[in-house]
């Protein structure tokens, strides 16, 4: 047998790198044509009428030369932008890289010392820091700022720093940054050393290191000769899920120190707050921060790829993938060769506002076209796919209701009782924090104003601020309905993607996961006008994107077992096999990313009322469900924890935290099924 | 349309073929030359005969009863059923057809799902037949259980509760609870320790002489093979090296092949 040549192996490297830069061109190119398309609905400007074609062009190669044109007032936009994304680049990615080499040290120590303490101490502060709102994090640091003085806030550098030495203006950075990136870095750095304590551990149980250890090498030889590179890839993937998270939080973070980068400059242009209010600026500004995003995710991405070709992208069917083949690349290879054409053409420069120029019919069209060759795909897999519900009507009717026998429940009450008094407890607790909520009479309007609610009712101000949490506790109705919406809509399409082998609802599931929640919550929140309905769908669709893609990789490793492959024989419909086989088979797993999806939701719903108050309850509503949930009653206190009332801060962000941590305990307790 | 025998065949297959087509390479996977899994196969089963399929691992014996069963079409070639022809049948038909085979396979865990009771487990292919009551269905049920050796006590329990070789005792009173024609074996007794095997083999031949059914047994082991089965089959690359009786493949081999494997298998009984 010939041994293949060592650059062979570069090559496929190569490739594959090069596959995921294509991909995440084409991802950016998606990304601005959506956003486009809602900034000229946000805007409603003048429909282009004449030469659409000439327009997009023109637009577009602009674009690609960095011109987004001027504001209403005829100064640059990128006069704006530039000075905030240097900023933000400097807040965000020195964390980062901080992060990444410390949860690589803490990963591979609590690793090789095999400590169980250290181990479960990593984990659980893992979820700690995932369940406390990182704002809050962020408004403790702030408060300690201002009240020590020791650290400056609401800046880069000290006035004349540019005149210091070079030394001494690094310094000066460092004063000024140190406490946002502390902020930003605790969840990143926890939550992954949890993840690489966990995946060295799942490798390490393999029979080759088993092997390496008998042969008496160190653990951290092997650990770095050979465990990191078979998961390094896993971690950055892994990363990379991660990042749409981290932009969030860098959002997050630049509001509560009023750090003048990207998020602050967006947000602010969209709660009035920016000195000079520009809907072209904070276009712009959503625009960079997906940029943003999605470099970063291509980059891991890219690396994994590179790392470990053969584990990405091998679908195994041996069917032509239009999509992934042919069109993905093509949008990719234009997105990279776009900029040097655009540079090459001498464009007039834009005069008016930058989302005004958009061609909206032809990014309609865009979009319907990559949404056609979509259904394409969908019908020659559905062609090849069986049927759904097959059979005679009385078939279809005979559909199999599990009904558990009294004496297996007998015995799973007996082996699994703990388990299920912990579920019951958990979901009691809940239910309790809940109902708190109800116990106390419906708010009046003024409670929406802390300074009114302690005018109206006499009662000193913690005091009702607590009152006031108690009853904002009403608030996660709404994330726990947008959950319920995701938890449906999500395991309906990934069971049936995931059965039939379809590829269709990844493309969408992508987009949705590859931006930054915190943009499409903006973005929809503009688009819909401030709607509760907005926000609604929108959490829906972030949530329903997540639920998706965990249930169809479950039922796609499920439906290839033998068990399957038997009904099949038997003639079983699709639909039989999916009720009596698959779906009984994937709901603890429901159960637990239905609950995770819950608690993500939560959060995010928070993190959108802390950024600001970006939607309004319809006036009937607010007899049953307060107008401030505890994200935007954290909002509040800022000034109230710089007059050194912290109370009215711990209360929403203890109650919030309990809510996130009872959940993702819920989550754990559900996923092991009862077996006798 | 007779075997070796001179009887009437049950199933007969006729210069079957299977070929994978080649496959391009692609960012993160090799290219791959097309391959025939399975080469101008010809065989027959009579009624009430146990027929064993052996040959090294990647020799196609698997993907020849995948076919034989229709779960995979055949590139070029025929399979008559009573006389049928599949590969013409529509999948209505099919289904109705493929009634009277069952399979039992290589891996017992994956072969139950593991959130059903055993009992919901082996009633449901008469669910899937409409077979009598839901009560009646019960007690056929427990009756396969019964001949497989697993008591009425036990039908509630799920599969993890079982070990390996009671798991396949369940999954072979699941394929035998239909009274089928003809039981394809793939690997059935493989990932089963010795003597587990052995019991699970006796137990195969008992209920082949008590129902009459014929069988098709895959192995790769030829000591499995020879101990079971009436005639053997051998394959190597896709291709039947040689076809006839047990006795006849051990005593007088005609094939290179089968005579390594001969050798290969008395070397390791040797060694034991």
């Amino acid at each position: 047998m010939n041994k293949p040549h060592p650059s062979a192996a570069t090559l496929r490297r190569i490739r594959a790198g090069f596959h995921f830069l294509l991909s995440g061109s084409s991802r950016l190119l998606i990304f601005l044509s959506v956003t486009f398309l809602v900034g000229e609905i946000v805007l409603r400007t003048e429909p282009l009428r004449y030469h659409v074609l000439y327009e997009y062009l023109l637009y577009l190669g602009r674009l690609l030369r960095f011109d987004l044109g001027a504001n209403r007032d005829g100064v640059q936009i990128l006069f704006y932008l530039q000075p905030a994304l240097r900023n933000s680049l400097r807040l965000f990615l020195v964390p980062m890289v901080v992060s990444l080499g410390l949860a690589y040290y803490i990963g591979s120590r609590t690793y090789i010392r095999r400590s169980g303490v250290i181990a479960g101490a990593v984990r659980r502060v893992a979820n700690f820091a995932s369940a406390v709102p990182v704002y809050w994090l962020a408004l403790l640091f702030f408060v300690v700022a201002v009240e020590t003085g020791w650290f400056p806030v609401g800046n880069v550098s000290a006035p004349g720093a540019d005149r210091l030495p070079r030394v001494a203006r690094s310094l000066n950075y460092l004063h000024h940054l140190a406490l946002p990136w502390a902020s930003l870095m605790l969840y990143p750095v926890m939550v992954l050393s949890d993840r690489i304590q966990t995946r060295l551990r799942s490798v390490s149980s393999q029979n080759f290191v088993k092997a390496l250890e008998s042969r008496g090498y160190r653990r951290s030889t092997i650990v770095h000769r050979h465990l990191y590179p078979v998961v390094l890839s896993d971690l950055l993937h892994g990363f990379a899920a991660l990042v749409p998270m981290l932009i969030t939080y860098l959002v997050l973070v630049e509001r509560v120190f009023n750090y003048p980068g990207l998020g602050l400059m967006t947000i602010g242009q969209f709660q009035g707050i920016a000195p000079v209010p520009d809907t072209s600026v904070s276009q712009a500004g959503l625009t960079y921060l997906g940029i943003l995003a999605i470099l970063l995710q291509t980059l891991a991405r890219g690396l994994a790829a590179m790392i470990l070709p053969q584990t990405t992208h091998d679908t195994g069917d041996g069917r032509t993938k239009v999509w992934r083949r042919i069109v993905l690349p093509a949008i990719g290879v234009s997105a990279l060769l776009a900029p040097a054409l655009a540079a090459a053409i001498p464009w007039p420069t834009m005069q008016a506002q930058g989302a005004g120029m958009i061609p909206v019919r032809l990014l309609l069209l865009l979009l319907s076209g990559t949404t056609f060759v979509s259904a394409l795909q969908r019908v020659r897999a559905a062609s090849s796919a069986p049927r759904l519900f097959r059979g005679s009507p009385q078939q279809r009717n005979r559909l199999w209701i599990p009904v558990p026998d009294p004496a297996w429940i007998g015995r799973v009450i007996r082996t699994h009782g703990r388990q299920i008094l912990g579920i019951a407890l958990l979901v009691a607790a809940f239910a309790l924090l809940l109902g708190a909520g109800f116990m106390i009479e419906t708010p009046p309007r003024s409670f929406a104003n802390p300074i009114m609610a302690e005018r109206a009712t006499g009662i000193p101000w913690p005091v009702a601020y607590t009152q006031r949490a108690i009853v904002a506790s009403r608030f996660m109705l709404i994330p726990l309905a947008a959950a319920l919406a995701a938890v449906v809509a999500g395991t309906l399409a990934g069971s049936i993607a995931g059965y039939h082998g379809l590829q269709s609802a990844d493309g969408i599931a992508d987009i949705i996961e590859t931006f930054p929640s915190v943009t499409v919550l903006v973005m929809m929140s503009a688009a819909t006008d401030r709607s509760i309905m907005g926000l609604l769908v929108t959490l829906a669709l972030i949530g329903g994107a997540r639920m998706y893609r965990r249930i169809r990789f479950e039922v796609e490793q499920i439906r290839e077992r033998d068990y399957i492959r038997y009904s099949t024989l038997l003639g079983s419909p699709a639909a039989t096999v999916m009720f009596r086989h698959v779906l009984r088979n994937t709901a603890p797993l429901i159960a637990q990313a239905g609950v995770l999806v819950a608690v993500d939701l939560l959060i995010l719903e928070a993190n959108m009322s802390f950024l600001g108050n970006f939607y309004s309850l319809p006036f009937e509503w607010e007899s049953f469900i307060p107008v401030r949930g505890w994200g935007l009653m954290l909002n509040e206190t800022r000034s109230l924890m710089i007059r050194g009332d912290m109370a009215p801060a711990l209360i929403p962000a203890a109650f919030l935290s309990v809510a996130v941590i009872i959940g993702r305990a819920l989550a754990g307790a559900v996923r092991g099924r009862p077996q006798s | 349309m007779q075997t070796d025998n001179g009887y009437t065949a049950l199933l007969r297959a006729d210069h079957l073929t299977v070929r994978y087509p080649a496959r391009k390479a692609r960012p993160g996977r090799p290219s791959r030359p097309s391959v025939d899994a399975v080469r101008d196969v010809s065989l027959a089963v009579d009624a009430g005969e146990i027929l064993g399929v052996v040959g090294e691992s990647g020799s196609g014996k698997s993907s020849l009863l995948r076919c034989l069963m229709l779960l995979e079409r055949p590139t070029a070639g025929s399979i008559r059923y009573h006389g049928q022809e599949l590969t013409e049948l529509t999948p209505v038909e099919l289904s109705e057809t493929r009634q009277g085979m069952q399979i039992v396979f290589q891996n017992p865990s994956a072969s139950l799902n593991p959130d059903m009771s055993v009992l919901q487990i082996v009633s449901e292919p008469l669910q899937q037949l409409r077979v009598g009551s839901p009560r009646e269905r019960s007690g056929l049920a427990l009756e396969a259980l019964e001949k497989v050796g697993i008591s009425a006590s036990e039908a509630h329990d799920r599969p993890g509760h079982f070990s390996g070789g009671q798991k396949q005792r369940i999954a072979i009173a699941r394929a035998i609870v239909v009274k089928p024609d003809i039981l394809f074996a793939d690997e059935a007794v493989s990932a089963l320790d010795v003597t587990v095997a052995a019991r699970v083999m006796d137990l195969l031949r008992a209920l082949r002489d008590r129902m009459g059914f014929s069988m098709v047994f895959v192995a790769h082991d030829l000591a499995v093979v020879a101990a079971l089965c009436d005639r053997i089959a051998v394959m190597k690359d896709g291709g039947l090296q040689e076809t006839g009786k047990t006795a006849d493949i051990l005593c007088r081999p005609q094939a290179e092949y089968t005579r390594r494997l001969l050798e290969a298998a008395r070397h390791t009984e040797l060694r034991r």
